[in-house]
């Protein structure tokens, strides 16, 4: 479960003194959800992202992953998540089995289980056919499952996406979306941040609206629709642009 | 931290970089195969250099009769040889008629800028007279009551700055050296002398140096050096890779939201920069010792020019330098490694390497200097010290070699230690390792600096000040005159000092900060701290004084430099005490206390540990003192200093401290208060010194004292502030 209260990360900055990434986000995933994170570049979802992932340190608020918390307990948390983002990369250098393998001991697996597991994850993932291709010599399509590999190989209890169809074919895009779909159908608690309305509609359970470091409005997608009146996503985001709302108007 | 992890992430790093082309060919292969192409290079200069002849004007050979010749006819027309030296090709010239010596010199000095010939031998008829004179003198025809006062030449024309024309007038110079023998025999056996009345003494000289240290000694100072070298770079290009490209790659991020801790991560990627550049060593090294033993004795014969010019090789020998390199390899892989995660990407990472080698490569020159040992002193400079116990062994000085090792491994330990610190800050810092290219513009980074004052000086501020007070002391030394009277040595002193160190600091407070007063750390203090602040200076004068005794052991101060003190020493002698007092001890004691433990510590105090921020003020503190003696012993004074202005966050003590310790060595030094100290003194070889016991008992009363602070203190920013929460 991702517990997440009012968190902030401002970064100093010559021309506007202080920029804040981040400011004031609060929201709830449960188990067996997709929580979709949307917004357009530059609205914070990535610093929300690395902070959970304990890359970053928050200025204030706090956020807690499977009852840990990230700026305390920042071993804890990554032994509790998997990371996958567009710059989260694979080693040039290594097999898709070397990469996978690397990441399961790093996490302390025993290696009976490790080899199990791994055996269960190639075969989820349609992995077995290039176990043994060098990171640099393997498709957009393989990088990313062996992203995805790399990051559910120790079973966590929650998973974070972020962007991670960014550069990725139709094809490849909607066989990662329906590999995040079972791994909600396996009960894990996923965070998912996009800026593709579609991509939203298919998988998301709950979505939040981010703009310039802020959540405009949160809610499942019949929620809003009917809240904003509108037919589809997307219209619902253009509509909370042009408007600028406010969190508090939006509830 | 765990092992475990740190040997998986360094098998995996070790993987990936033997999996590397371009990391193995400048690490292994590069210094593999450098030597052997040199050594063919050598070999095929060594024939060219031997093969090409020197063309020599010869003006002036006339016969000299009676007396063994140098030249005679060659087989080419109009051309002469030596009889010693087949490398001359000498074209003789006639001494024109009525031409003075001077003259003729004219002539050929303009010919030989025209490059006409490589150089040129007058043989004037005033030589041939001289002669001919001592002819008939030794053989009782003439008398040596007629002797002139000068010996008319030879003469050689050269350019000293032209190699052919070098290797002439030196080929040129064995030849007369040889037949001015003759002659001399030739006239002692005219004038039936004995031929050993010529060299009536002989000086035989014994070398009781090993042959194979005695021979090594070029290679002594060169192997230590290319070696350096190539540690640094053996340990630069995989680090770039591991740090820098890996960010570039996007790698990094993938490990850091991984399992394991940073300081795994960092110990796992130092231990396989140090793999690398004790790999690059190794391969050097045997290649080195492959090409000497195998190539250098083809190219440079023993009896040869360049053997004789450069020793013979010291052959296997070297292979011991191997274990001199463990400290130094992980020196340099921590400090490539600090600096590689510094950049943003490989491109950025290649241009830390020119820092790292000025910094380096000036530090192992030490080892070719001459006059430069391996001991206690010199065994303590980092870098300096191994380039040195390198030499030692590679010239089979094991004796000396042994006594030093510990000093020097300890020495590039400690420094190791201090980089490895620095890798790890890096790593942990959000800033370098996420850092955005970022856009600089003067203009807001001023309009900034002014709007949003930061309360407490950071820690930039706070190099910035130390850095400025360096230049500035630099230009004043270089331009200061010497003083002529007391008067002008006091005034242009203090002066000095208040602007170029005390005006920074205060500035920088003043202008750059809201809290000044806290800036300089000007705060009421603790009664605890001003009890400290008086009673230290006292108790321990002595075991300071014993410090700078030590010091001076260590690394002598330089005659010259003694000798050039010493006027001003004694124009300070006749100086009025309150003149003294104040420029030698109120002044510094004022304002170096306002901007080292003022400015620069409570900058430091806020960017990084109490510690490091001590350390570095002392050690600015210490290099701004100039020469390295009072660098070290103000180095020593700055940590104590620093560590007490840390504890009570006033500047109050220190000053009190400084200005007190001051005193009491102006005080001390003046002999009308020597009679009043007498029975703390003793004799230390002509000069009254405090007794060892004085200076025992004092240093272990004043560690009480401090151990007492400690307990009664707290580390503070400022007064009234802990540590980091000073913002």
């Amino acid at each position: 479960m991702i517990v997440v209260e009012n968190l902030r990360k401002s970064y100093p900055d010559l021309e506007l003194d202080e920029v804040k990434a981040v400011d004031g986000v609060s929201f709830r995933c449960e188990p067996g959800q997709i929580f979709g994170l949307l917004g357009p570049n530059g609205a914070g979802k990535t610093t929300v992202l690395r902070t959970l992932a304990t890359l970053l340190k928050p200025t204030s608020g706090s956020a807690t992953i499977a009852g840990f918390d990230v700026e305390a307990e920042a071993e804890q948390v990554r032994r509790h998540i998997g990371f996958v983002s567009n710059n989260t990369s694979n080693y040039d250098r290594m097999s898709a089995r070397e990469m996978v393998e690397f990441f399961g001991r790093l996490h302390g697996m025993p290696e009976d289980e490790l080899q199990s597991r791994a055996a269960l994850v190639y075969e989820q993932l349609q992995m077995t056919e290039f176990l043994e291709v060098a990171g640099g010599k393997m498709s957009t399509g393989m990088k990313q499952k062996v992203s995805i590999a790399r990051a559910i190989i120790h079973n966590p209890p929650v998973l974070i996406f972020d962007e991670a169809t960014v550069g990725l074919d139709v094809l490849v895009g909607r066989s990662l979306q329906n590999t995040v779909l079972e791994l909600r159908d396996q009960g894990k608690c996923i965070l998912y941040s996009t800026h593709h309305m579609r991509e939203v509609e298919r998988v998301c359970d709950q979505v939040a609206i981010m703009h310039n470091g802020k959540i405009l409005c949160e809610g499942t997608q019949e929620d809003l629709r009917e809240q904003f009146n509108q037919k589809d996503l997307e219209d619902v985001f253009f509509d909370l642009m042009e408007q600028q709302l406010q969190p508090g108007e939006c509830e | 931290m765990n092992w475990f992890n740190v040997r998986r992430l360094f098998v995996r790093e070790l993987l990936s970089q033997l999996r590397d082309r371009r990391t193995l060919f400048t690490t292994v292969l590069l210094p593999v195969m450098i030597y052997p192409v040199l050594g063919l290079v050598m070999m095929q200069v060594a024939q060219f250099v031997t093969e090409s002849k020197s063309k020599v004007v010869l003006v002036g050979a006339s016969s000299f009769e009676g007396l063994p010749q140098f030249v005679e006819p060659s087989e080419e027309e109009d051309k002469l040889v030596t009889l010693q030296e087949t490398l001359l090709d000498l074209v003789p010239e006639e001494f024109p008629e009525h031409a003075t010596l001077e003259g003729v010199q004219e002539s050929l000095q303009q010919r030989l800028d025209s490059k006409e010939f490589d150089a040129a031998l007058v043989l004037s008829p005033e030589l041939h007279k001289y002669l001919q004179f001592l002819k008939e003198s030794v053989d009782g025809k003439g008398s040596f009551d007629i002797q002139p006062e000068t010996i008319p030449g030879p003469v050689i024309v050269y350019n000293s700055v032209a190699d052919k024309s070098k290797i002439a007038r030196a080929r040129i110079a064995d030849v007369l050296d040889k037949w001015e023998e003759e002659v001399r025999d030739a006239l002692f056996e005219l004038g039936k002398l004995p031929l050993g009345v010529a060299t009536p003494v002989e000086v035989q000289v014994q070398d009781i140096a090993p042959e194979e240290s005695q021979a090594a000694q070029f290679w002594a100072s060169m192997i230590p050096i290319m070696l350096l070298l190539w540690t640094l770079t053996g340990a630069f290009y995989p680090a770039v890779d591991l740090c820098a490209g890996e960010k570039e790659r996007g790698t990094l991020e993938t490990l850091l939201c991984g399992p394991a801790k940073r300081v795994e991560i960092v110990t796992g990627k130092l231990l396989t920069v140090m793999v690398f550049s004790f790999a690059t060593s190794l391969a050097n090294l045997v290649s080195i010792a492959f090409t000497g033993v195998f190539m250098v004795a083809k190219v440079m014969p023993v009896g040869s020019e360049l053997h004789s010019k450069l020793g013979m090789f010291p052959g296997w020998n070297i292979l011991w330098s191997l274990v001199v390199l463990i400290p130094l390899v992980a020196m340099f892989s921590a400090l490539a490694l600090a600096a590689a995660t510094f950049a943003r990407s490989s491109k950025e990472g290649q241009y830390y390497m020119m820092p790292l080698l000025m910094l380096a490569l000036p530090l192992s020159m030490i080892s070719v200097m001459p006059n430069v040992e391996l001991d206690l002193g010199t065994s303590l400079i980092p870098v300096a010290g191994s380039a040195l116990l390198l030499r030692n062994l590679v010239e089979s000085q094991f004796d000396v070699a042994i006594r030093f090792a510990i000093p020097v491994m300890a020495s590039s330990a400690f420094c190791c230690y201090l980089a490895v610190r620095w890798a790890t800050f890096q790593f942990n810092s959000e800033a370098v390792l996420f850092r955005e290219s970022e856009k600089w513009d003067i203009r807001l980074w001023g309009r900034q600096l002014i709007r949003n004052k930061p309360l407490l000086p950071t820690g930039g501020m706070a190099i910035f000040v130390a850095i400025a007070i360096l230049m500035l002391r630099y230009v004043a030394n270089a331009t200061a005159s010497a003083p002529e009277t007391w008067q002008d040595f006091v005034l242009s002193n203090s002066i000095a000092l208040i602007l170029t160190i005390g005006v920074p600091a205060i500035l920088v407070a003043v202008l750059l900060t809201r809290n000044r007063m806290g800036s300089l750390k000007l705060t009421k203090p603790p009664v605890v701290a001003l009890l400290i602040g008086v009673l230290l200076p006292f108790l321990l004068h002595p075991t300071i004084i014993w410090l700078g005794v030590g010091i001076e052991q260590l690394y002598p101060i330089n005659p010259a430099m003694k000798a050039a003190t010493a006027p001003v020493e004694a124009m300070l002698n006749s100086a009025p005490l309150f003149a003294l007092l104040f420029v030698i001890a109120i002044v510094p004691g004022i304002f170096e206390e306002l901007a080292f433990r003022g400015v620069i510590l409570t900058g430091l105090q806020k960017d990084s540990r109490p510690s490091s921020a001590i350390f570095v003020s002392a050690f600015f503190f210490g290099i701004t003192h100039g020469i390295l003696q009072q660098s070290l012993n103000a180095f020593i004074i700055g940590l104590l200093l620093g560590y007490i202005a840390v504890r009570c966050g006033s500047l109050i003590p220190t000053i009190i401290m400084h200005v007190l310790h001051n005193g009491i060595t102006v005080l001390v030094a003046r002999s009308e208060s020597q009679e009043w100290l007498s029975p703390l003194l003793t004799d230390y070889h002509g000069t009254p010194m405090y007794s060892p016991l004085v200076a025992v008992c004092g240093g272990v009363i004043a560690i009480g004292l401090i151990a007492w602070f400690h307990i009664q203190t707290r580390p503070k920013l400022a007064a009234g502030t802990s540590q980091h929460a000073g913002d």
